[in-house]
């Protein structure tokens, strides 16, 4: 999977866990950040990870070195799951 | 929060005792049940071949994370994502606090609250994906009156009831209930140490005059899940006869 595909998934993600939870979303950009631009409750973003690892099938916050707090934008997201991804060899 | 289609639950410990008792029930429920211990009993051989194809069962020690992690992961290929978990798992060494080992001690916390806590931290990420979820802590009475003889046991059953309290509160919005069966004194394995006296005045001070059994906590855990507690969560529900009242 390239950087772009895994992009696709990752919003695509993030609008179904937005309507699931209600959160009116704007136009997405790497550079919004999830709680503070898109609205998102840290409950919202827990199920953005539950859902992430279904289909991704990791959860790179279980790292010992990737805090949940590092990541505030849409980009930082697709970089954790890139670079957790990379470990893995999927 | 509307049921699910195909209900799938795990019963952690479903090899014996209660938490036999609970697959059982849930299986007469309709339930589709996955469930694991260290080892396998021939009441739950038969359980499996009684109801062949709707009993998934791995043997895992549930301090092993990673082959708990993979047992959920067979568990979902198999029957599909978890809505429902029992948090049954649990071992009981009795003995005054002073005279326990402490490997002993370190080992009832792994297996009664560690255990629970990551298989609910597990269990929760594909109830969150669905929605919807139904979480019940199998604690004790000794986790809410004080008894000789259990203290370390009764720390991890009180601190069972306190993530149902706090798991309550942070799932609620997402569709998941959480709720804790405290049992009395019931004849199980875990029960077999007490002396007939022992049993005896237990049964005196039971308002109902007999001791549990593993149907009596199994229908309150069947009821837990259902539809029909679907406004309840973060209880702790007593289930002892009376004993404690």
């Amino acid at each position: 999977m390239n950087n772009t595909e895994l992009k696709i998934i990752i919003e695509k993600v993030i609008k179904e866990v937005a309507q699931a939870q209600k959160i009116e979303l704007p136009a997405l950009k790497d550079s919004l950040e999830v709680v503070d631009d898109l609205g998102f409750t840290s409950l919202s973003v827990a199920s953005l990870i539950a859902n992430l690892e279904e289909i991704l099938g990791v959860d790179p916050f279980q790292d010992e070195n990737v805090m949940i707090t590092d990541i505030r934008t849409i980009k930082d997201i697709c970089e954790v799951y890139a670079a957790c991804l990379e470990k893995s060899g999927a | 929060m509307a049921e699910l289609e195909k209900k799938v639950v795990v019963v952690s410990g479903g090899s014996k005792g209660l938490g036999l008792s609970i697959a059982k029930r849930l299986l007469s429920e309709g339930y589709w049940v996955a469930t694991f211990s260290r080892k396998s009993t021939p009441e739950l051989e038969s359980l499996i071949k009684a109801h062949e194809g709707k009993v998934y069962w791995e043997p895992v020690d549930i301090c092993d994370r990673p082959k708990l992690f993979q047992f959920l992961q067979n568990v979902k290929k198999q029957f599909g994502r978890v809505g429902y978990l029992v948090n049954s798992a649990g071992v009981a060494p009795e003995g005054l606090l002073t005279l326990m080992k402490s490997s002993e001690i370190s080992k009832m916390i792994q297996v009664n609250l560690e255990g629970s806590i990551c298989l609910s931290q597990m269990c929760v990420k594909q109830m969150m994906i669905g929605g919807f979820g139904v979480i019940v802590n199998i604690s004790s009475i000794v986790g809410i009156r004080g008894f000789k003889g259990v203290g370390a046991y009764s720390a991890t059953k009180a601190a069972l009831d306190g993530l149902t309290r706090s798991l309550s509160k942070e799932l609620g919005t997402m569709g998941i209930r959480v709720n804790s069966v405290a049992p009395g004194f019931m004849e199980t394995d875990m029960t077999a140490t007490l002396t007939d006296k022992q049993k005896a005045r237990i049964i005196r001070l039971t308002p109902l005059g007999r001791l549990g059994t593993v149907d009596d906590v199994s229908s309150l855990v069947k009821f837990l899940l259902s539809e029909d507690a679907k406004f309840i969560t973060g209880q702790t529900i007593v289930v002892d006869g009376g004993l404690t009242v």
